[in-house]
């Protein structure tokens, strides 16, 4: 399937084939991103983050969802983003990596794409070498080129000794 | 009164004064701020809280002060740094929370003590590990739900247990020149 003829399935989500990729994509600023959508479990609104104390600054903190405390991270940082001006109405996307419950912080959520693996292009080479790392690739769906994150990655320094 | 070690203040096994995860009984903690982080302590821990300006200002390289509370002298040390905070200089502003542990009396210099809450004991939830081993923190074991969540911080087990006996020595030997001082000083 060429990446453009991605189609959105709304909230219906299923079990993609093995050469498909089901992704989530949200907005960070100006800028779109998306994870697999296998590791998400909800979207939340985005609740009082409670800092902590000597957390990087991709470490937002630790919220409560439901009686459970999970971590909130900010890829902002990590991805270059400055911070937002004021933060209201933000989304906490909630995930499961390596056994781990956790959350992004993002601004927006919009739709949920299933494409061809193979349509997954790699990131321009002008993305900074560290930043490249964080991502599965890119894909073009209709006019919008969006970052797909490799929550692997991304969960990489959260996960080390 | 539960004094503080090495081990986990939230530890399942019973121990008197210490929180414990899902007790049912509540459990009171000391809400402090610093800078922008608001944590517990736990009142089993804490003998008191002092106003900065009862703290004797020293130029010591390894103390702030000294603070005399119930016939002990307790040793003052900033929790502000401990935190990752930069510490506002030689100013002593806020709180002294004046905390045993085996080593002897400290107390902990904090931008301001709020208030002291109790807890239910099963609103008391750990925080991820991943956050503790991701941060380093010692000593921040809990976050509850009160009106938002409050991390719940051991400030002994935050500045280490060498680093307090250290503190406490260190006391020891201020008010042994002092008292030798005075001895001096008497006709």
């Amino acid at each position: 399937m060429p990446p453009d003829a991605a189609r959105p399935l709304g909230s219906a989500v299923a079990r993609p084939p093995a050469d498909q990729l089901q992704l989530i994509s949200f907005g960070l600023g100006r800028e779109w991103y998306a994870v697999e959508m296998r590791h998400v479990r909800g979207i939340e609104p985005e609740t009082e983050i409670t800092p902590v104390p000597l957390a990087p600054a991709w470490l937002a903190g630790v919220f409560n969802l439901r009686g459970n405390i999970l971590p909130a991270v900010d890829p902002r940082p990590l991805l270059g983003i400055p911070p937002a001006d004021a933060r209201s109405g933000g989304l906490l996307v909630v995930f499961e990596w390596g056994g781990h419950p956790s959350a992004l912080r993002v601004d927006v959520v919009d739709e949920i794409y299933e494409i061809a693996a193979s349509s997954l292009e790699p990131q321009l080479s002008t993305v900074d070498a560290s930043r490249q790392q964080l991502f599965l690739g890119q894909v073009r769906v209709r006019d919008r080129l969006i970052g797909v994150l490799d929550l692997a990655a991304l969960m990489r320094p959260l996960l080390e000794d | 009164m539960a004094a503080v070690d090495g081990g986990s203040f939230l530890a399942p096994e019973r121990a008197e004064g210490r929180l414990r995860l899902e007790s049912p009984d509540p459990v009171r903690a000391l809400v402090v701020r610093c800078g922008p982080y608001r944590l517990g302590v736990p009142a089993a821990l804490v003998r008191g809280v002092v106003a900065a300006s009862d703290i004797v200002l020293l130029k010591h390289p390894d103390l702030e002060g000294l603070v005399w509370w119930d016939g002990a002298l307790f040793p003052v040390t900033r929790l502000n740094p401990l935190l990752g905070l930069a510490s506002r200089g030689d100013e002593l502003r806020g709180h002294g929370v004046l905390v045993h542990c085996r080593h002897g009396p400290l107390c902990f210099l904090v931008d301001e003590a709020l208030d002291l809450v109790e807890i239910p004991g099963d609103s008391l939830r750990p925080i991820p590990s991943l956050m503790s081993k991701h941060t380093g923190l010692r000593g921040v074991e809990s976050a509850v739900t009160l009106d938002s969540l409050l991390l719940i911080v051991d400030p002994v087990r935050l500045l280490g247990l060498e680093r307090a006996a250290h503190l406490v020595a260190a006391a020891g030997e201020v008010s042994d020149a002092e008292a030798s001082r005075r001895a001096g000083d008497c006709p």
